[in-house]
């Protein structure tokens, strides 16, 4: 049995190296074929054959050498009319693939212009539903797609935009298991995602099947765009080696984002894609495109090339599908894979916390107590319950005085009760840690925040 | 060859012209790493005077320097040495500029994974990193990457 089951596990491994030999290999006849079409289609003797349904049609019967049917001419005319873009490029467009990886506020306006300018097939890969507070940056949505699929959204306002482009739908969150299929079905890949994790293990995966990876990122009123791992430049491994610590790395979500940078960066990601796509122009490789909105300033600048010491796509590196598929990109980035809320941190014993509907009975009664909101000082002036002291987590340390003294004015006859409240319920226990350790042991945390304020006591309690 | 004379010309003055700009591209590359005499001879003969240097944060850093993004500073050359190196200036930065939570800028004796750096526009990675010399009137730009999108 014994010798049985080892054979079992030889053949199996056997396998295993077998058919990541062939994917190997198929990966590299892809990559052949594609620039065998590329040389083709350059050298100008209009010996392309129309690849995709797009460009079928009457254009041949015409004697059209490019292989554009006439409603193409007049739909793509205006860039057939550009000296520097012209009917090659147009053709070497529609003939293209390129995967938007994330139908948010980057992908939005890319999906949306890549749908426009005429690509071949335009893949969209996101898990996410449309929610309400999407809409001010994900300008792809309409309030009728709320509660639905980001992908199926999106999918449908770029088919009403230009029917005879190729929409693909790829409704799952792009992991490990499934990045190596569906990126190796495009020839370009636009990064639209929100998070660590993810940026690594597509830039990984782009380094895996030799893909052209366009990356965009904005926060704030900042925006950040390049492409990685195209003409020999860097990929984005070579520039950050080593995740950055999870506190640097903000979310729309906790830090605030104004509608248009991202659709800016998304714009420029469109526009670079377009480039590498049609083989027009420089395509912004070791050079980094850095937003300011605020003081209206673009500054491009030089970066570092591919390092030859790069784990990914260095030259000793032996970074393999098998490696990609076994790669803990959450573990290595101490980030999920998707930029949800924060854990729940569980810092205090259960005595040191109350829930909000116990809180609003205490309320109700008249309790004696003072309420301190450690949320920042821009949060408060969105929203607050009455009465409450705003305290900043930031500034606690240099204000507890403030406790002391509104303690003080608080208690009648009896002591007053301290609790604390934040957003969502972690900031609000980590005050309560704090303000235990010097002396205020009646302190306690409202467990859940405003969050669950609103979801237990006030349904009218605005979130946000 | 009276037709080929002026194309000769021509073509001597392009090469010229490229040879030109291609060198010139290479000092202002180099402009990190040389040590151009006239500076450094000042610095020799004046060794308390400070250096003009504008420094910038973004991606989130500047809010560990009280919200502000541009700094324009005056930064003296260490005791003994010629030049102020980026290894000075971290050090420097980390002193007088950074308010709140260094471990957000430094680790080690060098920026926090994630942060680039860029030397008059260029990544400190192609001018020697932490020994990248600075020169009067430099812009020294910390940027955090973002991921957000």
């Amino acid at each position: 049995m014994d010798s049985a089951g080892a054979d079992a596990a030889r053949i199996l491994g056997e396998i295993e190296a077998l058919k990541a030999t062939r994917s190997d290999i198929e990966a590299k006849i892809s990559a052949l074929e594609a620039q065998l079409k590329g040389l083709s289609c350059r050298d100008g003797n209009g010996s392309c054959p129309p690849a995709t349904a797009a460009s079928a049609g009457l254009g041949l019967g015409l004697g059209l050498g490019h292989g554009l049917a006439p409603e193409m001419i007049y739909r793509y005319s205006r860039q057939l009319l550009l000296p520097s873009f012209g009917v090659q490029a147009q053709s070497n467009l529609l003939k293209s693939s390129i995967l938007v990886v994330g139908a948010g506020g980057l992908g939005s306006p890319a999906l949306l212009y890549l749908a426009a300018c005429g690509v071949g097939r335009l893949g969209i890969v996101d898990n996410d539903v449309v929610e309400l507070n999407n809409m001010h940056r994900q300008i792809i949505h309409t309030e009728a797609y709320i509660g639905r699929s980001k992908v199926e959204s999106a999918a449908a306002a770029c088919r009403a935009i230009n029917s005879t482009v190729q929409i693909v739908e790829h409704r799952e969150a792009l992991r490990t298991s499934n990045a190596l299929e569906i990126l190796s079905k495009y020839d370009i890949v636009v990064d639209a995602t929100d998070n660590a994790p993810s940026r690594y293990m597509i830039s990984d995966c782009c380094v895996v099947l030799g893909k052209p990876l366009v990356s965009g990122a904005a926060l704030g009123l900042e925006g950040q765009l390049t492409v990685y791992n195209c003409s020999g430049g860097p990929c984005y491994r070579c520039l950050f080696p080593t995740p950055p610590p999870t506190t640097a790395c903000q979310r729309c979500s906790d830090s605030g984002v104004l509608g248009v940078v991202p659709g800016i960066i998304g714009c420029l990601q469109a526009l670079e894609a377009i480039k590498i796509a049609s083989a027009v122009g420089e395509p912004l490789v070791e050079r980094m495109l850095l937003f300011d909105a605020l003081s209206g300033r673009i500054r491009i600048v030089k970066i570092r090339g591919r390092s030859l010491l790069c784990e990914v796509c260095g030259e000793n590196a032996t970074f393999s599908r098998q490696q990609f598929q076994e790669f803990d990109y959450e573990k290595f980035t101490q980030a999920p894979l998707s930029a949800s809320a924060p854990p729940k941190l569980n810092l205090l014993s259960e005595d040191s916390r109350i829930s909000s509907k116990d809180y609003s009975e205490r309320l109700k009664n008249g309790e004696a107590h003072i309420l301190v909101d450690v949320r920042p000082e821009h949060h408060f002036r969105i929203v607050s319950l009455p009465n409450s002291l705003n305290i900043p987590l930031s500034t606690l340390e240099k204000r507890v005085a403030e406790i002391s003294s509104a303690l003080k004015e608080a208690e009648g006859q009896r002591d007053a009760n301290l609790y604390v409240i934040c957003r969502r319920g972690n900031d609000s226990q980590r005050a309560v840690n704090h303000l235990q350790k010097i002396g205020f042991t009646s302190a306690k945390d409202i467990m859940g925040g405003l969050e669950s304020w609103a979801r237990d006591v006030d349904p009218s309690f605005p979130t946000y | 060859m009276s037709i080929l004379c002026p194309f000769a010309l021509v073509l001597r003055c392009l090469q010229r012209f490229l040879s030109l700009t291609e060198t010139s591209s290479v000092i202002f590359r180099k402009r990190v790493f040389a040590h151009p005499s006239s500076f450094a001879a000042q610095r020799r003969r004046d060794p308390s005077k400070k250096m003009q240097l504008t420094l910038e944060f973004g991606g989130g850093l500047e809010l560990l320097c009280d919200s502000v993004k541009i700094h324009n500073v005056n930064v003296e050359t260490p005791k003994g040495a010629q030049q102020l190196a980026m290894r000075d200036l971290l050090v420097w930065v980390q002193k007088n500029l950074i308010k709140e939570r260094p471990e957000m800028f430094i680790k080690g004796d060098t920026v926090r994974p994630g942060v680039l750096v860029l030397v008059n526009d260029c990544d400190w990675e192609l001018s020697g990193q932490l020994d990248t010399t600075l020169e009067e009137k430099d812009v020294v730009v910390f940027i955090s990457t973002l991921h957000g999108g």
